[in-house]
């Protein structure tokens, strides 16, 4: 088989949606490190307190610290993002690039690169393994989950264990605004109906079922769904944030959507839910924010709303500046007037 | 294949992408599949594809410029009872830890929503420099043209609404007006008057919709032999700008540029004013999904009257930047979408009395606001002495200030761009992400 076969294949494999377990650190990556890479790439001995065998290109793939460092060119995973990694991308090389690893012997087989690559993009977890060198120290941050918001946190833990969908499943869905993935590497979508507001109705969103699971984030402002597509969105699981702005949604169908634990931003501005509406809106107990802006709540029943629920936030009509006075004469001095 | 042609594989136009391409341009081929591979792949209805994005607090920006160099002092860091204070008084707002000039009592009521950043600080002191280099976090220089922040957002995150430009600049025209090495349909939409709308974005009288077709299409076919020879990035440029200037002319998305359908009371709220105005057309804008739009307020330059020309210019900005966070909370734009208040320089802490008390550039130490799109709010980021001439905590340069705007919309900061040169350039160009600023 050819290199660019195999690596097509590898690629392929990395890529399919084949419910997989995670891939373990110490059993399936810590073998092919040790057996092709830490010969060249090992933590310097010290003998009469001098570094022996420096590591080439001042890389350490014996312990984690070493991993998450990098070498003199700068990091070598980037976690969740094999293809940004060039652990795995100088492995991809052809046998006679002169970037090529392992330098020395046979090039990494497919299946040893797929599970580097899986591994990678599934956040590059080492698990309790710390490797050479200090074994007292305390786990390394992962370094991109490092100084990430709570939101961003709240997202990876929401993706996991999840398999990215495959584009087919989502071409499938022939959905005419835009389905991105949340984030790189992640398995979470957020779907827009932006730009394609009036062709997204209740039938092009009941399309959508096979991808219910991996929706996080749905923006259906200004579009064409009604009460119907209710039933579609109860579906989504993994939902987070939920749009419906300005559609003809009304309180009727809402408590469809009670079922939804990870339910956290709920934006109904503009849709006639009525001034009796809040009392179903008390029953999201997970739901942080709700926008209820032009909805047929009055300001007393906003602030009812706000005191049965202390942990949420209702946003309510904007507070625009009453408009200016005339402005007055200018009196000013100018200079050179 | 080497390693550095992998690596920039997701840069590069494919052949089939470009076949697409020319494709759409002579046949009128709009419906490419939506989807091609995740992950910053080649997308057929781009030139280039965007880049893989990392995750992101925020989807938009709007990006408010304050031309000549604010007075950081007379501002958002006020020095009160100093000898450098003038007759500006300090305002609490609601929150604790942020105050504000006495010039911005309607904005003391958001400001719980916005972090001040009292520690910036640029090595440039005159304006057209101070300006480069605030937009592209490159110092200018003779032999490239570097892309603004505008520019970079638009080619790395990509267009939302496919109708719409992926980036306009409202107001005088400015230093925002420009892709540098980029290709020119990352040029922004400039508009000059909020109010006048997009100009000529009507079909001529008297030629009707068969006549229009019937020209384009003759149009394409007497460019298509051209292109097709010289493929380059100037030659897709012209023809990308006709197709998305006919894509917007038929588009319902139109009326985003049409502020008349705004009410009266929102359009007042905003003020009647250019800038005001503007900043009622860039929420219409993102509303509707626009990337990125830079909205200008000129004249900062305070040599002279500095105290007059504040209480002139910062009520304008008062009430347009106080209705804009209102108006965005509410319809719940705000989560998503990054405003940012920013200018080339402070001024200086002596106030030259010869020129009726007026104050000279300062790059050393300034502010900028940030507001949405996954900052916390409520704070103040960096401190200055207590003459406001040096920052003393948490400094913030230029380009730190940038890749945090970048890193709330996900822009990879290591991701390098190249110019037709063939030299590298990276958004923000190294600068360093503020990641506490982030809730």
């Amino acid at each position: 088989m050819s290199r660019l076969a195999g690596l097509a294949l590898t690629l392929a494999l990395a890529g399919s949606a084949v419910a997989q377990s995670k891939v373990d650190f110490r059993r399936e990556v810590l073998p092919i490190l040790e057996g092709r890479c830490v010969k060249c790439h090992a933590t310097p001995k010290i003998e009469d307190g001098k570094r022996v065998e420096e590591p080439d290109g001042d890389l350490v793939l014996d312990s984690r610290s070493g991993i998450l460092k990098g070498g003199e060119g700068g990091r070598v995973i980037e976690p969740w993002a094999s293809k940004k990694s060039r652990l795995y991308l100088r492995c991809t090389l052809p046998e006679d690039d002169p970037d090529v690893m392992p330098a020395s012997g046979d090039l990494l087989t497919a299946a040893q690169l797929a599970t580097l690559a899986r591994w990678i993009d599934e956040g590059a977890e080492f698990g309790d393994w710390v490797g050479a060198g200090k074994k007292s120290a305390a786990p390394a941050a992962n370094p991109v989950a490092a100084g990430e918001s709570p939101t961003v946190a709240r997202w990876r833990e929401l993706g996991k264990g999840l398999e990215s969908l495959d584009d087919a499943t989502i071409a499938r869905a022939k959905f005419p605004g835009r389905i991105e993935p949340l984030f790189v590497g992640s398995p979470l979508l957020r779907v827009s109906a932006i730009g394609r507001e009036s062709e997204v109705d209740d039938k092009v969103l009941a399309a959508l079922a096979p991808l219910a699971g991996h929706v996080a984030q749905l923006r259906l402002s200004g579009s064409a769904v009604t009460d119907a597509s209710l039933a579609t969105i109860a579906r989504m699981t993994r939902l987070i944030d939920l749009d419906l702005s300005r559609t003809k949604v009304t309180a009727k169908p809402l408590d469809k959507l009670l079922a939804l634990e990870s339910l956290r931003t709920l934006n109904l501005h503009h849709c006639s839910l009525g001034a009796k509406s809040g009392a179903v809106l008390a029953r999201f107990e997970r739901l942080e924010k709700i926008y209820l802006w032009e909805t047929g709540l009055d300001d007393a029943a906003l602030a009812e709303l706000a005191k049965l629920r202390p942990g949420l936030t209702v946003v309510g009509p904007p507070q625009l500046p009453a408009p200016a006075d005339p402005a007055p004469e200018p009196t000013r001095r100018r200079r050179n007037e | 294949m080497t390693l550095k042609s992998i690596l920039r594989e997701s840069d590069e136009q494919s052949r089939r992408a470009f076949l697409a391409n020319t494709a759409r341009g002579l046949l009128g081929l709009g419906a490419m599949p939506l989807f091609s591979r995740f992950a910053g792949a080649a997308m057929p209805q781009d030139a280039a594809a965007p880049v893989a994005l990392r995750p992101a607090t925020a989807r938009n920006v709007i990006y408010l410029y304050m031309s000549g160099g604010m007075s950081h002092l007379d501002t958002f860091d006020l020095k009160p009872g100093s000898e450098v204070q003038g007759p500006i008084e300090r305002l609490k707002t609601n929150a604790d830890d942020v105050f504000v000039s006495q010039h911005f009592p309607l904005l003391a009521r958001h400001m719980d929503k916005v972090a001040v950043i009292n520690s910036l600080s640029s090595n440039q002191g005159a304006h057209e420099q101070g300006r480069y280099f605030m937009h592209t976090s490159y110092e200018m220089r003779g032999t490239i043209k570097h892309p603004t922040l505008g520019s970079w957002v638009h080619r790395m995150a990509g267009r939302v609404n496919p109708n719409l430009p992926g980036h306009v600049t409202v107001g005088n025209a400015g230093p925002g007006e420009s892709a540098g090495f980029l290709e020119s349909r990352y040029l922004p939409l400039p508009i000059g008057d909020p109010e006048a709308g997009l100009q000529n974005s009507v079909r001529a009288k008297g030629v009707d919709e068969k006549t229009f077709a019937r020209r384009l299409d003759r149009l394409r076919r007497m460019n298509g032999a051209f292109a097709d020879r010289y493929g380059a990035k100037a030659v897709r440029g012209y023809s990308d700008m006709y197709d998305d200037a006919v894509k917007l002319m038929s588009s319902a998305d139109l009326e985003a540029f049409d502020l008349e359908r705004e009410p009266e009371a929102v359009r007042a709220a905003y003020g009647d004013d250019p800038f005001g105005q503007g900043c009622l057309l860039a929420r219409r804008l993102v509303e509707h999904g626009v990337r990125f739009v830079e909205v200008t307020s000129g004249g900062w330059d305070t040599h002279n009257d500095n105290f007059e020309q504040m209480e002139e210019k910062c009520p304008v900005i008062d009430r347009a930047l106080a209705s804009l966070l209102a108006d965005l909370e509410a319809r719940g734009l705000l989560d998503e979408t990054i405003v940012v208040l920013a200018t080339e320089f402070g001024r200086t802490p002596e106030i030259v009395t010869e020129r009726n008390s007026g104050r000279n550039h300062h790059p050393k130490a300034f502010s900028g606001l940030l507001a949405g799109g996954g900052i916390r709010g409520g704070r103040t980021w960096g401190k200055t002495d207590e003459r406001g001439e040096n920052v003393i905590e948490n400094k913030v340069l230029v380009p730190d200030f940038n890749a945090t705007i970048a890193h709330a919309l996900g822009l990879p900061l290591d991701h390098v761009l190249t110019s037709p040169s063939g030299r590298p350039f990276t958004v923000a160009h190294k600068g360093k992400p503020i990641l506490e600023l982030f809730a």
